[in-house]
């Protein structure tokens, strides 16, 4: 069964925080935590870019992303093997999760740390069900 | 290169994510548990668990450059190091024993910020044990100094 991202919405709600890997040119890899994936549509996720300066700058030499996301209810992981293709700074997508992590900064009190400065979209091109990945 | 508060989040209960990347350039990442400094804190080992896994050990194959993320989830402290695998291994009976700690601790702390107790449900089979020699350290807390590097340049 091919999965897409409607298959996984529960892992969108942002419980459990989400992972994000890229790779520089030189194959040197890096983890970030993200603050939310949020759904554009069955083929394609958005990734607040707040802090991730190595993370843009490994997306400009390779594209290519991996996402670990969590479902809360049953404690199923997901990976997303992503494509990066755009930058937003505005329109729908941008305005949601620029509302999620204005709420998000609220509730711990770092309104001026979080800012959201894109919401970075990527294309799906896979997603595997690690399953209970930590078992 | 870990100080003494670093090593506190080590040993109690952090959220451990690895990256690697092959030569496909496709990243990969991949949980990790029983993480602890060896070899005068020179190097560090952790599992990698028997499910969800088996991408990032064929990716270490290939390039053995790593990353390795931890965090203290009760208040969001987090760290990255970078380094090289210098060491894939089946897991020891330790390595084991102190995988299983780590889930446990990993899911109190889960617990006492929100997440479901089905976490509790989870249990930690190790695949494979990994070396990894340390060469820089990254600040991840959120915030504006998230991706300096501690006693680096960036």
């Amino acid at each position: 069964m091919t999965l897409t991202v409607d298959d996984i919405l529960p892992c969108l709600e942002g419980v459990i925080p989400a992972t994000i890997v890229t790779a520089d040119a030189d194959g040197l890899p890096n983890v970030t935590t993200l603050s939310k994936v949020d759904y554009v549509d069955a083929n394609h996720v958005a990734v607040t870019r707040q802090f991730f300066r190595k993370t843009a700058r490994n997306l400009t030499a390779n594209p290519r992303a991996c996402v670990l996301l969590t479902d809360p209810s049953q404690y199923r992981g997901y990976k997303l093997y992503l494509r990066y293709v755009r930058s937003e700074t505005e329109g729908p997508v941008f305005d949601r999760m620029r509302l999620r992590i204005e709420t998000i900064a609220s509730l711990m009190g770092m309104e001026e740390v979080f800012c959201l400065q894109a919401a970075d979209i990527f294309l799906v091109e896979a997603i595997e069900d690690a399953r209970n990945y930590l078992v | 290169m870990l100080n003494d508060a670093q090593r506190v989040i080590l040993e109690r209960g952090p959220a451990v994510l690895v990256g690697a990347v092959g030569e496909d350039g496709v990243p990969e990442c991949s949980r990790a548990w029983g993480v602890h400094l060896v070899d005068g804190g020179r190097v560090l080992r952790f599992t990698l668990p028997n499910q969800g896994s088996d991408k990032v050990l064929a990716c270490i194959e290939q390039n053995p450059k790593l990353a390795l993320a931890f965090t203290n989830i009760l208040v969001m402290e987090s760290y990255q190091v970078k380094g090289t695998v210098v060491l894939v291994e089946p897991p020891t009976d330790e390595d084991v024993a102190r995988a299983a700690r780590h889930a446990e601790l990993f899911c109190e702390n889960a617990e006492a910020v929100g997440v479901p107790e089905s976490c509790r449900r989870v249990r930690h089979t190790p695949m494979a044990t990994v070396n990894l020699e340390l060469r820089q350290l990254f600040v991840q807390t959120p915030g504006p100094g998230a991706g300096r590097e501690v006693g680096g340049g960036s």
